[in-house]
C-alpha cells in the first residue's frame, strides 16, 4: 500500500508546491520591479548573497545569541532538507545515503523549530503575532512529518511500518509544512522573509554597506527631472516611487521588532514605529497580490495615535502612502538616528525610506510641518536655520583673531564652524576648539562669513533643493582654497560634508574634532592633565557614532584625561539619540515623554556628574532638560579645562597678533 | 451670487529679505494669495518685467492659482497698467498686501487703484466671508481687536499681517509652473525715476530730554537711578496677594473697575 | 541806645573768616545768586548742612525737599509761554489717531513736527474724528481744534472722513496734511486722502531735513529722501513733541461741512474676541505658566475669567502642558503685552528676552531669588494655585456685585 502511495504522493506534493513557489517568485519579482530602476549587476549580487548572509547578517543576528543559534539550526536545517527532499523524493537519488543525511538535517531543523516555538510561548511585545505564531507549528510539522516519512525511505525502518492512514496524515502534515515553507515563501507569509531577504542581501540599494563597509549618506535627487518630464515627481508618493530594491527590502522584513525596541521616538510615545512604517508600505504594495497575509499587521501599533487603522488602509502600488497608509506625523517623528537601521537583521533602510517620503511632502506638497517651513525659508534667505544675518556668522569670534581662508588661501586645517557659530552654547565649544588648536600649534583657518549651513537640516526636512544649493555653494567656496583637511565640532556637518558632498563633486578629508584632538593627544602635541574630577559618561552623537563609526576617539580622550568613565546602558552603536537629529525638534511631534529626558535618565542611572557630548545639537537638547541633571560638557570644553598650557615663548610665536 | 462665481485677482510682488536682501515672495502678497484660495476663481497678477518670471514661481509653487505677469517697462507706473487691465477685465475682488518690500513701498497702490477704478478699499483685512448680499470682512485692529465690516463687491482688500499664514511653496510645483504673460499699458512714472535709494540709516534712540532749569535738577536727573524697583509682596493671605494683582490690572484697564 | 551800638562777637567773626570752621556756613548766607547769563548759580561752598557724623552734606538732589519741589514745578507749568496765532493765513492740518480716545505719543510727535513747518502766520489744526477723551490739546501744540463727532464719522468711516478732509482742503489754505503712519488709523486715512488728492505723499517719513524728509522705503530696509508733500505720513519720533509752549486749541467753527452719509463700506461694529484666539505676539494681556504650576486647570480657569491670553515657558511646553505655539521667549514668541503675569516662571534668559517689550510684569513665584522677580514690577511670593484661586474669586465676586447693581 505504502509502496504504491508514497512514491507518487510525496513527489507530487513537492513538485506542486515547488511549481507554486516558482510562480509566486515570478509574481513577487514582478511586483518589486514596479518600483523605480536602480541597476545592480545580477551575477555579482547573487554571488554575494551567501557571504553576506554568513558575515554581515549573522553578525547582526548574533547580538541575540538565542535567536542566532535557533536561526542557524532552523534555516540551515531547512535549506539542506529542502535540497535533499528534492533529490530524494523528486529525483529518487540514492535514498539510502541521502535519506540518512536528510534525517539528520530534519532533526536539526526540528530542534531549531522547538526553540522557535519556545520563544513564541511568551513572546516579547516587539515580535509580531498573527501568522508568526503559526510559524513554529509549521516548522515542526514540516520537519517532523518529513522525518517520519523519510524513516522508511532511508531504510532505517521497514517500508511497511506505517499504515496507510498514518501515511495520509503524515502527508497532510508535510503538505501543510510545504505550503508554509514554499508556497508561503513567495505568495506572502512569514517565510517570505527568506526569499526576499536573501535577494535583498544581494541586491541591496546600498552595496557598500557590506563587508565592513559603511554607507550612511543620503543619495542625491535629480532636481531637474520635473523640468524635463512634467509627470516625474520628487521624492516618494506611492510605493511604486521607491526604487525596486527598496521595495524588495521592505518585503524582507521579518517583523522581529528590533527596530521598534531601539527607536527613541517609539520609546518616547511619538507616533512612530519603524516596523509598522515598513509593514504599512508592504501592505500597500502587496495586498492585491498576497494570498496569505490577508493584508494585515499583528505587531505593536504606533504609540499616541494609532496611525491609519489597518482596516482603513487605502493603499496600492500606485496610490499615495501618506494619509492612505501612513500619517505624516509618523514620518516627521523620526530623528534619523539610524538605530533601527543598525539593528535590522534584514538590512532594511528605514531612514532612507522616511526621508524619501518626506522629500515628496516638502518638495511636491509643501507640507513641512511645525517650524519646518520657517526654517527652510530662513535657510533659503539667510543660509542658516534661525534667520540670523548671514554677515554675523563671525561675530562670535570678534575677540579670537581667527585667520580667514579668504586671507590665507592655504592652510593645514580648515575649521568648519557650523551653525553653532550663531548659538551661545555652541560658541563656548568653538572657543574651546580654537584654544586647543592654538595650544597644539595647529595651522588653521576658518571660512568666516563665507561659510553656509551644511544643508543637513534642509535635507532631513526633505528639502533636497535647498540642500543642494547650500552644498554646491559650500563646495564652490571650498574649491577656491587649499587645505589638508576639514575639522569640525559638529557631527552633522562632519557627516554631510564627508559623506554627502561627494556625490555633488566635493571630496574632502573631514575629521570630527574628537578624532583630531585624539590624534594630537596621542602624538603628544596636546598636553593634558589626567586628573579630571567627577564621574563622566559619554553620549555618542548618532551622526558621529552610528553614521560614521567613531566611537573610540572620544572615549580615548576622556580616558587620557583620567576620567572616572562609565558607560550608559545604551552606548556605542546602540546609543540612544538625544532627540535633536533629523529636524525632529523643528517638526516637534508631541509624544508622551521627551527623548532628551529619557537620555538624561540613562545618564542618571550611571550616577555620572558630567555627561560628555561631542555635538552642539546634543548639548542643546540635553541642557534643555530640567535640573537637577548632570552637567553637559562638550569634550572640547573638558579638554580645555585639562589643558597644560605650553611655555609662553612657544605660544607667542604662534599667535603674535594677540600679544601686540 | 455664490462665492465660486466671484472672480478674484491677487496682486503679487517680489519681496526682499530684510537681512540678506535676497529675492523672495513678498510675505503679505503670499498671505493675500492664501486668502484668495478660498474665494473662487483666482489669478495671481504681477505688473513688471517678464524677467522676474522665475522669481514669481515661488507664488506658483503654492498651487493656488495661475500666475501671470502684466508686462510693463521698468520706468512705467504699475498703477496705470493695473488700472488699464482692470478696466478691461472685471474682477470682483482685488487682494493686495499693504506695502511692497522693494522700491518706494509707499503702500499707495491699492488706494490709487481704488480711486482710479472707483472701488471701495478696505485695509487690515484678516478674514473674508461671503454672504447673500456681499462680503463680510473682518478687519484686524491693533492688540488683537477685530471689527466686522460689510461691502459689496467689486472691492479692493488690503491684507493684514494677522491674516492666515501663507502655505509653503513646493519646489516641484514651482519648477513645473509656467508663468503667463500679458502686455501691459505703459505710462511713465516720472517722479520715481528720480528716486535715489540708500541703505536705511539707523534710527537714533530718542534721548530722554532733561528740562531741568537748575544745575541741581540736571544733576539729579543724571544720577538718580531710574530703576522702578519692582514691588515685592509676601502676602499673609492669598487674598491679599490677589488684591495687589487686581489693583494693578484695574490701573491698566484690563479688568473693569466697579 | 544799646541798639545802635554795633556789637561784634569776635568769636563769630572768626568763624565767618574761617572757611573750615564747622559753623562757617551758618553764618555766611546767600548761597544762591543770579549768574551773568541769567542762570541761577549755587555756590557749593555756601550750601549744605552738617550731617549726623559732622560731615558736611550738600543735598543737591533736593531729596529732603520733595514737597517744595512740586510747588516749583507747578510754578514752571504756569509760566509756559503762550503761543497764540490770532489770525492765521495758512494752516497745517494734523489728524491724530486718538487711539483709545487720547493723543498717542506718535500723535504728539506729528504735532511737534507740524510746528517745525509752521511760521508765525500758520496755525496747526488738529481734527478729532469720532468720540475722544483728550483734554490736553493746549499742551500738545494744537492752535485750532476741529471736533467732528457726528454719527457718520464714528467707527470705520473712511468715506465720510475723506469727504470732510476734501472740503477742508477746498475751504482753507492748507499747506500740509500730516498723519501718523500708524496701524491705529493714520496710515490708512492718509493714504486714502493722498489718493483722493492724487498727490504723491511722503510715507514713513522719519527724519526731517531742510525742505525735504527722509522716508523709509523697501519695507524699512532702505531710505528715500522726498521733498515735502501736501499729504505726509510720518513715523513715530519724527520730531520732538511740544512741551514748552501753551496753545489756544480754540474751536474752528467757521467751517460748514456737507458730508453725505452714503457709504459703500458698512461698519458692523467690534467683534467680541476670545482672548485665546489672539495671537500671543499682539495680545495685550497674557497669563503665562511655567514649571512652578501644579494645577493647570486653575491656570486655564484664571485665564478665561481674567480674559487673558495664555502663554507658557519652554519647560511647560516641553512637558506637554501647553501647545508649542503658546511658548513665550527668544525661541518661541516675542510678546508685547501691556501686562504679563508670569506664574511659576523662574525667568530663563531666553524667556526674559521674549518679554522685553512688556510694559508691566507681575510675577507669582515661591522663589524670591529668581530672575523673574528682578524683572517684575509686582511680585507676589506665594503658591501660584492659591493666588490664582483667590484672584478668580475676587473677579467673580466683583462681577456678581456688578450684576446686582445693574439689577437694582
Amino acid at each position: 500500500m505504502l509502496n504504491s502511495l508514497l512514491p507518487s504522493l510525496l513527489p507530487f506534493l513537492v513538485v506542486l508546491t515547488l511549481s507554486l513557489w516558482v510562480i509566486g517568485a515570478i509574481r513577487r519579482v514582478n511586483m518589486w520591479r514596479q518600483g523605480q530602476d536602480n541597476p545592480v549587476a545580477f551575477f555579482p549580487a547573487i554571488k554575494a548573497i551567501i557571504p553576506r548572509y554568513l558575515n554581515d547578517l549573522h553578525h547582526v543576528v548574533e547580538r541575540d545569541k538565542y535567536i542566532s543559534n535557533t536561526h542557524v539550526a532552523t534555516a540551515g536545517g531547512f535549506v539542506l532538507s529542502m535540497v535533499l527532499i528534492i533529490l530524494v523524493y523528486v529525483f529518487g537519488l540514492a535514498p539510502e545515503i541521502l535519506g540518512k543525511l536528510l534525517l539528520a538535517s530534519l532533526a536539526m531543523m526540528f530542534v531549531g523549530a522547538c526553540f522557535v516555538a519556545k520563544r513564541r510561548i511568551n513572546p516579547p511585545s516587539r515580535l509580531s503575532k498573527g501568522p508568526w505564531m503559526r510559524l513554529p507549528k509549521s516548522l515542526i510539522s514540516f520537519s517532523l512529518s518529513f522525518f517520519i516519512l523519510t524513516l522508511p525511505a532511508s531504510g532505517v525502518i521497514s517500508a511497511d511500518a506505517f499504515g496507510w492512514v498514518l501515511v495520509v496524515i503524515l502527508s497532510a502534515f508535510s503538505f501543510m509544512g510545504l505550503t508554509e515553507m514554499l508556497f508561503g515563501m513567495t505568495w506572502g507569509g512569514p517565510m517570505k522573509h527568506a526569499f526576499a531577504g536573501a535577494l535583498h542581501l544581494g541586491f541591496h540599494p546600498r552595496q557598500d554597506r557590506f563587508n565592513g563597509g559603511r554607507s550612511t549618506g543620503l543619495k542625491a535627487l535629480d532636481l531637474n527631472r520635473p523640468m524635463v518630464d512634467k509627470d516625474a515627481k520628487l521624492g516618494v508618493e506611492m510605493p511604486a516611487d521607491f526604487k525596486w530594491n527598496q521595495l524588495l527590502g521592505f518585503d524582507a522584513c521579518v517583523q522581529c521588532g528590533r527596530c521598534e525596541s531601539m527607536c527613541p521616538a517609539f520609546a518616547a510615545g511619538q507616533p512612530l514605529n519603524p516596523k509598522k512604517v515598513i509593514q504599512d508600505i508592504v501592505i500597500g504594495m502587496s495586498h492585491a497580490q498576497d494570498a496569505t497575509t490577508e493584508a494585515n499587521y499583528y505587531g505593536s501599533p504606533y504609540p499616541e495615535n494609532q496611525g491609519v487603522e489597518v482596516k482603513d488602509h487605502k493603499g496600492d502600488m500606485h496610490q499615495p502612502i501618506v494619509n492612505g497608509l501612513i500619517e505624516p506625523e509618523t514620518l516627521w517623528s523620526c530623528t534619523t538616528c539610524r538605530a533601527c537601521v543598525e539593528e535590522c537583521p534584514m538590512f532594511i533602510e528605514h531612514v532612507d525610506a522616511i526621508v524619501d517620503m518626506r522629500r515628496f511632502l516638502t518638495l511636491e506638497k509643501g507640507q513641512t510641518p511645525g517650524q519646518g517651513t520657517q526654517v527652510i525659508d530662513n535657510l533659503i534667505a539667510t543660509d542658516n536655520p534661525n534667520g540670523y544675518n548671514p554677515t554675523h556668522r563671525m561675530n562670535w569670534a570678534a575677540d579670537q583673531n581667527l585667520p580667514l581662508m579668504k586671507d590665507v588661501k592655504r592652510t593645514q586645517v580648515l575649521l568648519w564652524m557650523g551653525d553653532a557659530a550663531f548659538d551661545m552654547r555652541g560658541q563656548r565649544t568653538l572657543r574651546a576648539v580654537v584654544k586647543l588648536l592654538r595650544s597644539a600649534n595647529v595651522e588653521f583657518a576658518v571660512l568666516g562669513n563665507e561659510e553656509k549651513d551644511s544643508g543637513d537640516l534642509a535635507r532631513r526636512l526633505g528639502d533636497e533643493a535647498t540642500f543642494q544649493r547650500l552644498a554646491n555653494a559650500n563646495i564652490a567656496t571650498l574649491r577656491q582654497y587649499h587645505f589638508d583637511m576639514i575639522v569640525t565640532a559638529d557631527p552633522h556637518s562632519f557627516h554631510v560634508i564627508g559623506n554627502e558632498y561627494g556625490e555633488l563633486g566635493g571630496q574632502y578629508k573631514v575629521l570630527h574634532h574628537t578624532t583630531f584632538m585624539n590624534e594630537l593627544s596621542e602624538s603628544g602635541r596636546l598636553h593634558l592633565k589626567d586628573d579630571l574630577r567627577g564621574k563622566v559618561t559619554y553620549h555618542d552623537p548618532c551622526y558621529l557614532g552610528r553614521y560614521n563609526g567613531e566611537f573610540e576617539a572620544p572615549r580615548s580622550l576622556l580616558k587620557s584625561m583620567g576620567a572616572d568613565f562609565v558607560e550608559m546602558e545604551r552606548s556605542n552603536f546602540r546609543s540612544r539619540c538625544c532627540g535633536g537629529g533629523g529636524a525632529a525638534p523643528i517638526t516637534d511631534i508631541p509624544g508622551e515623554k521627551r527623548i532628551p529626558d529619557m537620555r538624561i535618565d540613562d545618564a542618571n542611572a550611571t550616577g555620572a556628574e558630567i555627561v560628555a557630548v561631542a555635538c552642539p545639537q546634543c548639548a542643546l537638547m540635553l541642557e534643555g532638560v530640567v535640573t537637577p541633571r548632570p552637567e553637559i560638557k562638550d569634550i572640547a570644553e573638558l579638554l580645555v579645562e585639562q589643558l597644560v598650557i605650553q611655555d609662553a615663548a612657544e605660544s607667542n610665536k604662534q599667535t603674535p597678533a594677540e600679544v601686540h | 451670487m455664490p462665492l465660486s462665481q466671484l472672480t478674484t485677482h491677487t496682486l503679487l510682488s517680489l519681496g526682499k529679505h530684510p537681512l540678506s536682501g535676497r529675492t523672495r515672495r513678498a510675505e503679505q502678497d503670499a498671505k493675500a494669495f492664501e486668502l484668495a484660495a478660498k474665494l473662487g476663481q483666482c489669478l495671481g497678477l504681477h505688473a513688471g518685467n517678464y524677467q522676474d518670471a522665475d522669481a514669481l514661481k515661488s507664488f506658483a509653487g503654492m498651487s493656488i492659482a495661475p500666475v501671470c505677469i502684466l508686462e510693463i517697462e521698468q520706468s512705467s507706473d504699475p498703477v496705470a497698467a493695473l488700472s488699464a487691465y482692470f478696466k478691461q477685465t472685471k474682477s470682483d475682488i482685488i487682494l493686495t498686501g499693504s506695502q511692497a518690500e522693494r522700491g518706494e513701498s509707499s503702500g499707495m497702490l491699492p488706494y490709487l487703484l481704488g480711486k482710479s477704478l472707483d472701488l471701495p478699499v478696505i485695509n487690515q483685512v484678516c478674514e473674508v466671508e461671503q454672504t447673500e448680499t456681499g462680503l463680510n470682512i473682518t478687519q484686524a485692529l491693533p492688540r488683537g481687536a477685530r471689527r466686522a465690516l460689510s461691502v459689496k463687491p467689486p472691492c479692493i482688500l488690503i491684507i493684514d499681517e494677522s491674516a492666515p499664514e501663507a502655505r509653503q511653496t513646493a519646489y516641484g510645483a514651482a519648477m513645473r509652473a509656467e508663468v503667463g504673460k500679458l502686455q501691459g499699458y505703459n505710462e511713465a512714472d516720472t517722479d520715481a525715476a528720480n528716486f535715489n535709494f540708500e541703505d536705511a540709516r539707523k534710527k537714533p534712540k530718542r534721548m530722554k530730554k532733561i528740562k531741568a532749569k537748575t544745575a541741581a535738577d540736571r544733576f539729579k536727573a543724571a544720577t538718580v537711578s531710574q530703576a522702578k524697583g519692582g514691588q515685592v509682596i509676601e502676602p499673609k493671605t492669598s487674598q491679599e496677594g490677589a488684591e495687589a494683582i487686581l489693583k494693578l490690572l484695574k490701573e491698566e484697564g484690563l479688568v473693569k473697575t466697579n | 541806645m544799646a541798639n545802635h551800638v554795633k556789637r561784634v562777637d569776635p568769636h563769630l567773626e572768626r568763624i565767618k573768616r574761617n572757611r573750615l570752621h564747622p559753623r562757617h556756613l551758618e553764618l555766611t548766607a546767600t548761597a544762591i545768586s543770579m549768574g551773568p547769563n541769567g542762570i541761577i548759580r549755587k555756590d557749593p561752598h555756601k550750601v549744605g548742612f552738617m550731617g549726623p557724623n559732622g560731615i558736611k552734606r550738600i543735598d543737591r538732589a533736593n531729596l529732603n525737599q520733595a514737597s517744595g519741589n512740586v510747588v516749583s514745578q507747578m510754578q514752571i507749568e504756569e509760566q509756559k509761554p503762550k503761543h497764540i496765532i490770532e489770525s492765521p493765513t495758512r494752516y497745517i492740518v494734523v489728524l491724530p489717531d486718538l487711539a483709545a480716545g487720547r493723543l498717542s505719543s506718535h500723535d504728539k510727535d506729528v504735532l511737534g513736527y507740524a510746528h517745525t513747518l509752521a511760521d508765525e502766520n500758520t496755525a496747526v489744526i488738529a481734527i478729532a474724528f469720532g468720540e475722544h477723551k483728550e483734554s490736553g490739546w493746549q499742551d500738545a501744540g494744537v492752535d485750532r481744534l476741529l471736533e467732528l463727532n457726528d454719527d457718520i464719522y464714528q467707527g470705520f468711516s473712511p468715506e465720510a472722513r475723506i469727504q470732510a478732509l476734501v472740503q477742508i482742503e477746498q475751504s482753507l489754505d492748507v499747506t500740509h496734511f500730516l498723519f501718523p503712519d500708524s496701524i491705529d488709523g493714520g496710515a490708512d486715512l492718509g493714504r486714502r486722502f493722498a489718493a483722493e488728492l492724487d498727490s504723491r505723499p511722503v510715507t514713513h517719513g522719519w527724519k526731517p531735513l531742510e525742505d525735504s524728509i527722509i522716508c523709509r522705503a523697501s519695507a524699512g530696509t532702505q531710505d528715500l529722501t522726498k521733498t515735502l508733500s501736501k499729504v505726509m505720513l510720518l513715523d513715530a519720533e519724527v520730531a520732538d513733541p511740544i512741551d514748552e509752549t501753551q496753545h489756544a486749541a480754540s474751536t474752528l467753527d467757521e467751517l460748514e461741512l456737507a458730508v453725505s452719509a452714503k457709504a459703500l463700506i458698512n461698519d458692523l461694529g467690534m467683534l467680541a474676541v476670545n482672548p485665546a484666539d489672539i495671537s500671543l505676539s499682539v495680545a495685550p494681556f497674557i497669563l503665562s505658566g511655567g514649571n512652578g504650576i501644579r494645577d493647570w486647570d486653575t491656570f486655564h480657569q484664571a485665564a478665561s475669567i481674567l480674559g487673558a491670553t495664555e502663554g507658557a515657558s519652554r519647560v511647560a511646553v516641553d512637558d506637554g502642558f501647553m501647545p508649542r505655539h503658546r511658548q513665550v521667549g527668544a525661541s518661541g514668541i516675542w510678546v508685547s503685552a501691556r501686562v504679563y503675569i508670569a506664574v511659576g516662571i523662574s525667568g530663563a534668559v531666553q524667556h526674559l528676552q521674549g518679554i522685553s517689550q512688556v510694559d508691566k510684569v507681575i510675577a507669582i513665584n515661591t522663589n524670591t531669588k529668581c530672575d523673574m522677580i528682578k524683572r517684575a514690577d509686582l511680585s507676589i511670593i506665594a503658591d501660584s494655585t492659591d493666588i490664582l484661586n483667590a484672584l478668580v474669586e475676587l473677579v467673580q465676586a466683583q462681577e456678581v456685585s456688578e450684576g446686582e447693581s445693574h439689577a437694582a
